[in-house]
C-alpha cells in the first residue's frame, strides 16, 4: 500500500484528534510538489540520470581524495544547499566549472555526462523564454527570491561560491527574460549546435539576446534593461571571460521546501504545547500525591503507590532500561509495557488496597497522563515517518540530496530545535518530580547486603553502606570502600552514622527497617553463639 | 541455610536483564552454583567462540570473591589448563560491591586483553611474547576446535 494512504489511514483510525490532524505533514500536497520540481529539472536539462551522474562523480572524486591522503583539489563541483533562515531561504544548486576551459568537471567525467552538461548550459539559454528568470528589481539580485514564479540562474566566476555579496567585483548575473529571449533564440539555435561541449553551450549564455547585467564592486547594482550590452552576435562571443559557477534557484524546489518548513514549525509549535501540557499535568499530580501518600497522614497509601511507581518504572513504558535494548521504545512498544502496567495493577488488586479516597482519582490522572504522552509520541512518529518518506521520495525523484542537507539545515536553526521528543522531556519531568515523591527502596540499599542499608554508615568518600556490612568488612581489615576503593573504611567510626538518612529511612521505610534490624539481630546472636562454642573448643 | 536476599536479587536480575553475550544459570539443587557461557569479544582471537565456565558463589560471598574456572579448553596467557583465571578483581582486589554480572564482565574483558606480563600459563605467555601472531593463531584455532556451538 501507498504510504500517502496508510498515512492518512493512522491518522483517521488512531484516534488522533481532530486539530492535531490539521498540522500533520501534508504528504499528499508535497508529493505533489515534487513532480513540479522534477519537471522544472527536467526542463533544464538536470534530469535525475544526470545529476546522479554528477554525484557519482563527486563521490568517487572525494573517496579518491580520501584514500589517496591528498585533499581534493579545488571545489566540489556540484552543490546542493540551503541558504537563509527557516522564515526565509532558497535551496540551491551550484554548479562549478573549471575556470581555465570552461568545462564543468574534469577529464574523467563520461563524454555523455559532458553532453548532458553542454545541453544544460545551452538549455538553460534556449529555454528561458519559458522560464522568466528576469530580475528586474536590480536590487534584490542578491537577496532571497521570494515572488513565486522566477527562477534564477546566477552565473559567476568568484571563487566564493557561499555568499551572494557583489564584493567580488567581477560577478555577472544573468537572466534570460521572456520578451528578449524567444525570438533571437531561433536564430541561435541554427547557428550554435550545443553538442560542441559546455563551454560552447555557456557561452550561449552569453549571448546578448539576453538581459546581461554586470556589477562591480560595492556598486552592485545594475538595472536590467540598461545594462543590456550590444555584443557581437554569434557564439564566438565571450563576454568578461568565462564564468566559474552557476546557481540555479528552482521556484518549485523552494515551494516544496516552503510548504515541508512551515509544516515543521508548526508541529514543532504544536508539540511545545502539548508539553507544557503534560509537564502541568505531572506537576499537578505530584501536587497531590503527598496528600494521599506521605508516611505524616494518617490513612495513607505510602507502600501502594510505592508498588505502583516500582512497576511503572519496571514497565519502562517510553524509555527501556534494560542491557539488552535500552533507549526510546517504539509506540507500539509503548502501548504493550503500558498494557502491562495496567494489567499488573489489576492483578495485584492495588487500586481495592487504596485507603486514602484521593488515590483513586490520581491514578485515573496519571493513567490519562500516559494515555496522551503515548498519543503525542504516536503523533510524532508519524509526522517524522512522514517527513523522512517525502525526502526520501524527493532525492529518489530527483536525485538530489535533501535528505542529508535539509535536516541539517533546519535543526541548525534556532526555531527548529525543538528536536527532542514529547515523551522524552515530560518524562524526564515525571522521573524529577512525581517518582521522587515516593522514595524507592532500590535507591537506599546496601551495596553489600543488598538489603537497606539501616542504620546507614556514610563512610568519609561519600559511600553509604549497613552498619551490619561495615562491620563485617572492618573485622576482615578491608580499608577500601568497596564502591570507589579509597581507604576510609578502618578509620569509620559513631560520627560516620547519617542521622538524618536514619530518620528518613524510618519514616518512609517502616517495614523494611524493622525487618533489617531484626535480620541484624539475629545474625549478632548467631555471631555470639558461634564465638562461644569457639570458645568452648578451645578450654577443652 | 537460606539464600541471602542478595544472591535472590543477583540471579532475578541475571535473568530479568541478562548482560548481552554472556548467561549464568543456576543449578536447581545448589543455587550458588551457576552454568555459565561468555561469548569470544569481536576483533580477538576468540571472537565466534562460546566460552563454558562454572561459578560458584561461597558461603562467605560477598565478603569473598566467587569461584570461576573456564570449562572450556582455551588458549590464553592468563587461563591455565584447568581454566583456573588469574585476574585481579577474582584474588586479591576484589570488592563487596562486585557481583557476579561485573565479574563475568571482567572475564569477557580478559578474552579481549590478554596480558602475558602476569602469567598463569607460562608456556602460553612466553609463546604470546615470542611470536604474538602464532599465539594468537594457536588461540584462533583452539576456539573454533574447542569453544564453537559449545558442542
Amino acid at each position: 500500500m501507498k504510504f500517502a494512504k496508510v498515512f492518512q489511514q493512522l491518522l483517521d483510525e488512531e484516534n488522533i484528534p481532530k486539530e492535531w490532524v490539521g498540522t500533520a505533514i501534508q504528504y499528499k500536497s508535497l508529493k505533489k510538489c515534487i513532480n513540479k520540481v522534477v519537471e522544472e529539472l527536467e526542463e533544464l536539462g538536470l534530469e535525475k540520470e544526470t545529476l546522479q551522474l554528477l554525484l557519482a562523480y563527486e563521490k568517487a572524486q572525494r573517496n579518491h581524495a580520501q584514500s589517496s591522503g591528498v585533499s581534493g583539489k579545488g571545489r566540489p563541483k556540484l552543490i546542493y544547499s540551503f541558504e537563509g533562515t527557516l522564515h526565509e531561504f532558497v535551496p540551491k544548486i551550484t554548479i562549478n566549472l573549471d575556470n581555465v576551459n570552461g568545462m564543468p568537471l574534469s577529464a574523467a567525467i563520461s563524454p555523455e555526462t559532458r553532453a548532458k552538461l553542454a545541453s544544460l548550459a545551452s538549455d538553460v539559454s534556449r529555454r528561458s523564454s519559458h522560464i522568466s528568470a528576469v530580475r528586474d528589481d536590480s536590487d534584490s539580485i542578491n537577496s532571497i527570491p521570494n515572488s513565486p514564479e522566477e527562477r534564477d540562474i546566477y552565473v559567476s566566476d568568484r571563487e566564493d561560491v557561499q555568499t551572494d555579496g557583489c564584493d567580488g567585483g567581477d560577478t555577472i548575473t544573468i537572466g534570460g527574460s521572456t520578451s528578449t529571449a524567444n525570438e533571437p533564440m531561433t536564430t541561435h539555435k541554427s547557428e550554435a549546435p550545443y553538442q560542441k561541449g559546455l563551454q560552447y553551450g555557456l557561452r550561449n549564455l552569453f549571448k546578448p539576446e539576453y538581459n546581461i547585467m554586470q556589477f562591480a564592486g560595492s556598486k552592485g547594482v545594475g538595472s536590467s534593461s540598461d545594462d543590456v550590452r550590444d555584443a557581437p552576435d554569434g557564439p564566438e562571443a565571450p563576454l568578461g571571460g568565462i564564468p566559474s559557477t552557476i546557481e540555479i534557484h528552482l521556484h518549485s524546489d523552494s515551494e516544496f521546501f516552503k510548504m515541508l518548513c512551515s509544516e515543521l514549525v508548526a508541529l514543532d509549535s504544536l508539540h511545545e504545547e502539548q508539553e507544557k501540557e503534560l509537564t502541568e499535568q505531572v506537576t499537578d499530580i505530584a501536587r497531590r500525591l503527598p496528600h494521599a501518600a506521605s508516611p505524616l497522614q494518617k490513612k495513607n497509601d505510602l507502600y501502594v503507590w510505592r508498588e505502583i511507581f516500582r512497576l511503572y518504572i519496571d514497565a519502562g513504558v517510553f524509555f527501556s532500561s534494560l542491557e539488552q535494548d535500552h533507549g526510546e521504545r517504539s509506540v507500539e512498544q509503548a502501548k504493550q509495557q503500558l498494557t502491562w502496567f495496567t494489567d499488573q495493577i489489576q492483578q495485584m488488586d492495588l487500586m481495592d488496597r487504596f485507603k486514602s479516597p484521593e488515590s483513586k482519582s490520581i491514578l485515573e490522572s496519571f493513567w490519562k497522563l500516559n494515555m496522551s504522552l503515548l498519543q503525542s509520541a504516536q503523533f510524532q512518529t508519524l509526522n517524522r515517518t512522514a517527513t523522512t518518506k517525502i525526502l526520501k521520495k524527493f532525492d529518489k525523484q530527483t536525485a538530489l540530496t535533501a535528505r542529508e542537507v535539509f535536516p541539517e539545515f533546519y535543526f541548525k536553526n534556532p526555531s527548529g530545535s525543538v528536536s527532542m521528543s514529547v515523551a522524552k522531556s515530560v518524562c524526564f519531568t515525571m522521573a524529577e518530580q512525581l517518582l521522587t515523591v515516593i522514595p524507592q527502596l532500590d535507591d537506599y540499599i546496601c551495596p553489600v547486603c543488598y538489603l537497606i542499608a539501616f542504620k546507614p554508615v556514610r563512610l568519609d568518600c561519600g559511600h553509604v553502606f549497613c552498619i551490619r556490612c561495615l562491620v563485617k568488612l572492618q573485622r576482615q581489615q578491608m580499608d577500601g570502600c568497596p564502591i570507589c576503593r579509597q581507604n576510609v573504611l578502618m578509620n569509620a567510626n559513631g560520627r560516620n552514622m547519617d542521622i538524618g538518612l536514619h530518620n528518613q529511612m524510618l519514616l518512609y521505610f517502616p517495614k523494611e527497617t524493622k525487618e533489617k534490624q531484626s535480620a541484624n539481630d539475629k545474625e549478632v546472636t548467631k555471631e555470639q553463639l558461634q564465638f562461644n562454642n569457639e570458645k568452648q573448643c578451645v578450654i577443652q | 541455610m537460606a539464600l541471602p536476599k542478595r544472591i535472590i536479587k543477583e540471579t532475578e536480575r541475571l535473568v530479568s536483564d541478562p548482560v548481552p553475550g554472556i548467561t549464568a544459570v543456576p543449578h536447581d539443587d545448589n543455587l550458588r552454583y551457576f552454568d555459565v557461557t561468555v561469548d569470544g569479544p569481536s576483533q580477538s582471537p576468540y571472537e565466534g567462540g562460546v566460552f563454558k565456565l562454572e561459578l560458584f558463589l561461597p558461603e562467605e560471598y560477598p565478603m569473598v570473591a566467587p569461584k570461576v574456572r573456564f570449562l572450556t579448553k582455551i588458549y590464553h596467557p592468563n587461563i591455565d589448563k584447568l581454566g583456573r583465571i588469574c585476574l585481579d578483581v577474582l584474588k586479591t582486589n576484589w570488592s563487596p560491591a562486585l557481583q557476579i554480572r561485573t565479574i563475568l564482565l571482567s572475564v569477557q574483558a580478559l578474552l579481549g586483553a590478554p596480558n602475558p606480563d602476569d602469567p598463569l600459563a607460562n608456556d602460553v605467555a612466553q609463546r604470546w611474547k615470542e611470536d604474538e601472531r602464532a599465539a594468537i593463531g594457536t588461540a584462533r584455532e583452539w576456539t573454533k576446535n574447542y569453544a564453537h556451538d559449545a558442542a
